[in-house]
């Protein structure tokens, strides 16, 4: 399946961030062998903010493992990051391109996601220390400049993240995966993990990341997360992309039944008319 | 960490019974008093001023004996320790990071040494190789191995399919940079109480495989040795098996001390601890504070500071 058009929609004049063409991804081998990723093509300008939403199971994190390289797709798929195929690296060129914190990742939980013996400062400060490009000082003010993107008090660098609330965490591993100034930014499932308070916070963050050169992709079940952060949506359904628009039309007029649904199971979408 | 287990109490007197400890290995053949391999008339003599600990049935002196026998019965537990370290937990670790048959071959192989009988596997040792104690510590040494190989392997696996490690691959960070920094900081916490664990139990099996006459030969001194050699004479001297099984019991209690202090002071639940400990005390020095200063306001307020005299 080719790209679904996206009527009345100006996607900004920039080099995309990302490029996934005709993206298929079996998982298992012989009679156990699924498809999960049928044909899958979209594009992320740069600095758009692009939702990903289908229900458990749809594939949505099949496809942020595609663009980072930890699934391999199958032959004839493409993934090309701020203009660079990365399906069929070697591992060599694979972990030099992901150590150039073009694309960043983050988890769902980030009580998971940060090591509780290192300090949230440590872990922030990793991706430039893997890099190894710059001094101390320099990853130091780096650190301290991303904590107050994220707004959190640079003091909190020394803690661990036991010591910190959901939010908190979730701050951390966001100012992680900015602090490399990367492309592209993914996010799985970001608030799904978090209270009410915190989610709201988490979402207003994202917001404010949309003025920033990055460009989001925004992984979500819930469509009333990725409503009011991402310019368009694209809705998955068993491995196959069967609605892209922008998210506005996706939650007012939802084209595909199956898109109607996930509207219908979050019935305060509509209500709030929620438009970005 | 090492901060961290030395603010517990019960560290602090572990290391300090093993500078005891240590100071015997390093000193005790020099502090000696008389040779230990000497042969007097004094057979089993009680204690006096000439013989501390008295002597034994060749009238050697026991005192000299156990301070001449404390390098190798330490040096050789400490031996043991290393090989069985060096030999599981490090192919532990790289079960998880090299092939699938690296993993399996490594894994049966521990197995065997887990399915051998461990008195059995020494004395063929000793047949096959010599009755020495490098044989015996060789020996030994194998077959507490199994205990380092799955402490640091469950401890890598844990470690290895977590997110946070994920993280860092996605940052581009190398196998070495993982395990240097999230890896070893909680594989180290395991291997060091199973190391200090077996360290305890290495002096008590080596002690064993010195009285049943493995390794080390008469009249070569050991602490198992002589406890050997007190065995056969308790009726003339009940105290004697007394003084080497306080040194291997003083050994064996630190390194379990230590152990324990290891395990409270490590990761998260470490920090914890150290941090209400930390605030008890502040609590208890405010309260003391406080309590001072209501039993004589008098004396803390009508001080004069020094500007205020004249």
């Amino acid at each position: 399946m080719s790209e679904l058009t996206t009527p009345g929609l100006t996607v900004p004049d920039l080099a995309p961030a990302l490029e996934v063409r005709s993206l298929d991804v079996h998982y298992g081998r012989g009679r156990s062998r699924k498809k999960v990723i049928d044909q899958v093509s979209f594009t992320v300008a740069a600095g758009e903010a692009v939702g990903v939403i289908g229900e458990t199971g749809s594939g949505k994190s099949t496809i942020a493992r595609s663009v980072l390289g930890l699934v391999q797709p199958d032959a004839g798929s493409s993934v090309r990051v701020a203009g660079r195929e990365v399906t069929g690296l070697s591992s060599r060129a694979l972990r030099a391109f992901r150590r150039s914190g073009v694309v960043q990742y983050v988890f769902q939980d980030p009580q998971r996601s940060l090591d509780p013996d290192v300090s949230v400062g440590q872990s922030v400060a990793e991706p430039l220390l893997i890099q190894g490009v710059l001094g101390r000082a320099a990853v130091r003010d780096a650190v301290r400049a991303q904590f107050e993107q994220v707004q959190l008090d640079p003091a909190f660098a020394d803690r661990f993240p036991a010591e910190l609330s959901g939010g908190q965490r979730q701050r951390v591993a966001i100012a992680r995966a900015l602090v490399t100034k990367p492309r592209l930014l993914i996010l799985d499932e970001p608030v799904s993990a978090l209270d009410s308070a915190n989610r709201v916070r988490i979402l207003e963050l994202l917001g404010r990341l949309r003025g920033a050169d990055v460009a989001l992709l925004f992984i979500s079940h819930d469509l009333g997360s990725v409503a009011g952060v991402t310019d368009r949506t694209l809705v998955l359904y068993r491995g196959e992309l069967v609605e892209v628009n922008a998210t506005s039309r996706i939650v007012n007029e939802p084209a595909h039944p199956y898109t109607r649904a996930l509207i219908g199971s979050a019935p305060t979408m509509r209500a709030k008319g929620t438009t970005p | 960490m090492v901060k961290t287990v030395l603010k517990l109490p019960s560290a602090r007197i572990a290391l300090a019974m093993l500078a005891f400890i240590l100071f015997l290995t390093l000193f005790g053949p020099l502090l000696a008093p008389y040779d230990p391999l000497e042969n007097t008339a004094l057979n089993l003599a009680p204690p006096s001023a000439a013989h501390w600990l008295g002597t034994d049935y060749l009238g050697r002196d026991v005192l000299s004996r156990i301070l001449a026998g404390a390098p190798l019965s330490v040096a050789s537990t400490g031996l043991v320790a290393a090989i069985a370290l060096v030999v599981g937990a490090i192919p532990g670790i790289l079960s998880v990071y090299l092939t699938s048959v690296f993993e399996w071959i490594s894994l049966r192989v521990v197995d065997t040494f887990i399915a051998l009988p461990f008195l059995v596997f020494a004395v063929a040792m000793t047949a096959l190789l010599g009755n020495g104690i490098t044989q015996a510590m060789i020996a030994v040494g194998l077959l507490v191995s199994p205990l380092f190989y799955r402490v640091a392997r469950s401890a890598t696996l844990s470690v290895a399919r977590s997110q946070y490690v994920e993280a860092a691959i996605l940052a581009g960070a190398t196998t070495g940079w993982i395990v240097r920094r999230h890896v070893w900081s909680k594989v180290l916490p395991p291997i060091a109480i199973s190391l200090a664990t077996t360290l305890g139990v290495g002096l008590v099996v080596i002690s064993s495989l010195q009285f049943l006459g493995i390794g080390v030969q008469p009249p070569t001194p050991t602490w198992g040795g002589i406890l050997a050699s007190d065995l056969g004479y308790l009726q003339q001297q009940p105290y004697a098996p007394v003084f080497p099984t306080a040194l291997i019991l003083i050994t064996v209690l630190a390194f379990n001390l230590l152990a324990d202090a290891i395990r409270d002071a490590a990761g998260e639940t470490g920090r914890a601890l150290i941090g209400s400990r930390a605030a008890k005390a502040s609590k208890a020095r405010r309260l003391a504070a406080a309590a001072q200063a209501a039993v004589s306001p008098v004396s803390t307020t009508a001080a004069p500071t020094p500007q205020e005299q004249p």
